[in-house]
């Protein structure tokens, strides 16, 4: 399925709520996110992805393609989500090199980033396609 | 009406000073200073190589707060030197380095003379200042120069020159006078400018959330007691550069170990900096969003003895230029006469919180069993069996990042490293400890270094034998350049070069020297091992085969830093693995 998709969204809601070491590692930490996704012509993505989540006592409570006001604001280059997800770069190294850039609480974030980590492991179990010159890196 | 030689001079020189050793290399040329040392408070300590030697200066310098002093002799002495004095020179430690050079007449052109080289410019841009002491008439005032330098304003090494017919000259010792330390250098440092410092305790009693970020400079002025007092007075965190650990010891509730998430939450976070001693280089990730505060909204006051720091990589709203100690002195006393000390800050507990999130992962991993040995598991064994005010020297690549994790701090100027400061240079941990432990006998001392960076100075074993320095040396034994291999697994699909050596024993090399030596293949076996080598009472290897595999999860991270701007290799050539 399309990365950033509306199916590849519900996806992610059944994998991450169907783990429950992960469930285990967020019960506590209810909070909303944003990801913009940008776009990039020169590499055959036309077009971002916007889209949102909701996470309450470590579950996946809502998801939306688009924007709304959220705690956390993550934004970076489909490439660098493509590398995230893929699992070409760790999401601190990330964020070090500027690459994806965050609104809302560092320290909740820092807090975060090890379930993160985590998380991002799940999401590579979901057979995903992405665009332009990163189609070569799908997974499944 | 005695005549004295140019050697003899320099040394009466340097005992004014206060100069207890001088670390180095004996040549020809030299002979007249060597010789007059015979008869004098100052010891020659004499090393297998000048970097090591000076390495061994700077180590004393950097846990004493005094002058070191380091000799070598005309070309090869002056070339080999050069290396051991950058770390110096990157870090701002005060250093003598005394070269001799052929005669006046033959060099500055040279026309022929072996080891010919001119050390003037070879020096020039590893020194703070340096010159020739072209004549016997000149050694009194020209040293006297190089040492202020040295000492006044930001540290740094000077180098003097001495053509071997100068020291050889003679001169009548009624022509010269030997002046009190007052009567040629500053003996208090400038405090910093007091309109400035009143505006700047403003701001700092107005920040919601401020944090101290305080870096070498505050060790060299000797300020730790002031940044504890400011902390303390009002509750705010303390995060250090690398090179300032042990400013606050790092289990102290207001310190936040570098780097660790408590450290990068509190630095994102803070709405003023106040910068001490540090210039935010590299490992301080330059100041920069995210790990800081946006410029502009993040306020910052730096505090430097160094107007060329102030505002170096990131712009500042106050700065001021003063020895860090003096400074904060004024600034602490305007602060107390108009705020009440405060009992606590809402964010200081979950700073510390997310540090010992970040450290659990480390320290559960330090008590693992396996074999062979995790390296967390080495340091750990060697950190718990040593007391608080030991002295740890770090060397290494990947050592020194798992190093960072485990080998607490706690006492200032306890913690040297070839990565606490701007040089990363690796190959300094014999003879830093051989320095630190000549300058503080009473105390433990011990070295964690890997095997890359042992085989610089291993012959210097010998010369913690010759003065009977008991100093545990570990090695973390991997067979090979560790921190590059690592990068070669990551982005070079484990296609290796130039990073692999055969099986080395060191602890036979150890014993061959007359050291104590013993290899450790089994992580139950580390405690004892370390008791006996400290019981040997002689300089000790323990040779620890650690497994090779294991690559330091914050790697990635510094080679991101390191390579920034490298896009190497091309992504579609090889796959990152991930880290595990």
């Amino acid at each position: 399925m399309r990365f950033g998709s509306e199916e590849y969204l519900k996806k992610v809601m059944e994998v991450t709520n169907s783990d429950e070491r992960y469930s285990e590692m967020v019960r506590n930490e209810d909070a909303t996110y944003t990801f913009l996704i940008e776009p990039e012509p020169e590499n055959g993505v036309r077009d971002g992805i916007t889209l949102g989540y909701s996470m309450k006592g470590g579950k996946m409570v809502d998801i939306w393609l688009g924007e709304r006001e959220t705690d956390f604001v993550i934004s970076g280059r489909y490439g660098i989500w493509v590398d995230l997800v893929t699992g070409r770069t760790g999401v601190t190294s990330a964020f070090l090199q500027r690459k994806l850039r965050i609104r809302g609480e560092f320290s909740r974030i820092l807090r975060l980033s090890k379930p993160t980590e985590y998380w991002i492991q799940l999401l590579r179990r979901i057979p995903t396609e992405f665009d332009g010159i990163y189609s070569r890196y799908n997974i499944g | 009406m005695a005549r004295i030689t140019g050697g003899e001079l320099l040394k009466r020189i340097l005992e004014k000073e206060g100069v207890r050793y001088v670390f180095g290399v004996p040549g020809d040329q030299l002979y007249p200073f060597l010789n007059a040392l015979r008869d004098s408070s100052i010891e020659f300590i004499t090393f297998h190589d000048e970097a090591s030697a000076a390495y061994a200066a700077d180590a004393y310098s950097r846990v004493t707060g005094r002058l070191g002093v380091v000799a070598g002799t005309v070309g090869p002495g002056g070339a080999n030197l050069i290396g051991g004095v950058y770390p110096a020179f990157a870090e701002g430690i005060p250093l003598l380095i005394i070269t001799a050079q052929n005669q006046t007449f033959r060099s500055y052109p040279d026309h022929g003379s072996m080891q010919a080289l001119d050390q003037y410019l070879l020096f020039k841009p590893v020194t703070k200042w340096n010159a020739v002491v072209n004549s016997w008439k000149r050694i009194v005032e020209l040293t006297e120069r190089a040492i202020r330098n040295a000492l006044t304003g930001q540290p740094g090494p000077v180098h003097l020159d001495f053509p071997s017919d100068v020291l050889h000259a003679t001169g009548d010792e009624d022509d010269v006078s030997l002046h009190g330390i007052e009567n040629y250098r500053p003996t208090l440092q400038p405090q910093g400018n007091a309109d400035l410092i009143n505006r700047a305790a403003y701001m700092i009693i107005n920040a919601r959330n401020p944090i101290i970020h305080a870096g070498g400079g505050v060790l060299r002025s000797g300020a730790e007691n002031e940044v504890l007092e400011l902390a303390e007075y009002l509750q705010i965190p303390v995060t250090t550069s690398i090179s300032g650990r042990g400013i606050l010891p790092e289990d102290h509730p207001l310190c936040l170990i570098p780097n660790s998430f408590g450290a990068i939450a509190a630095q994102a976070e803070a709405d003023l900096v106040i910068l001490v001693g540090t210039k935010l280089g590299d490992l301080d990730f330059w100041g920069r969003p995210p790990m800081w505060g946006e410029p502009g909204t993040q306020k910052v006051i730096q505090i430097d003895i160094s107007g060329d720091h102030i505002a170096l990589n990131r712009p500042v709203d106050i700065g001021i230029v003063g020895d860090a100690r003096e400074t904060l002195k004024l600034l602490i006393e305007k602060i107390r006469s108009m705020e009440e000390r405060r009992d606590k800050r809402e964010k200081n507990e979950e700073y510390k919180n997310l540090e010992r999130q970040w450290l659990s992962e480390y320290e559960e991993t330090s008590t693992l069993d396996t074999i062979p040995i995790h390296p967390l598991r080495a340091i750990w064994e060697m950190r718990k069996f040593y007391p608080r005010d030991a002295i740890s020297v770090i060397d290494g690549g990947n050592t020194t990042v798992w190093a960072h994790y485990i080998n607490r701090v706690y006492c200032p100027r306890c913690f040297l490293s070839s990565s606490a400061g701007d040089s990363g240079q690796i190959g300094t941990g014999v003879a830093y400890s051989i320095g630190a432990k000549l300058a503080h006998p009473e105390r433990d001392v011990y070295c964690i270094t890997g095997d890359g960076a042992f085989g610089y100075g291993v012959m210097e074993l010998e010369t913690a034998r010759r003065l009977g320095l008991q100093i545990t040396f570990m090695v973390l034994d991997d067979s090979s350049w560790g921190m590059i291999k690592s990068g070669q697994t990551l982005y070079y699909d484990k296609k290796y070069v130039g990073v692999d050596f055969n099986e080395i024993r060191y602890d036979e090399i150890a014993r061959a020297m007359g050291c104590y030596g013993e290899r450790v293949t089994d992580p139950k076996g580390l405690r004892d091992a370390i008791r006996r080598a400290k019981e040997s009472g002689l300089p000790a290897v323990i040779d620890v085969k650690i497994d090779p595999e294991k690559i330091p999860p914050d790697f990635q991270t510094l080679a991101t830093i390191w390579l920034e701007g490298c896009e190497s290799p091309p992504k579609e050539e090889y796959e990152v693995k991930k880290i595990n």
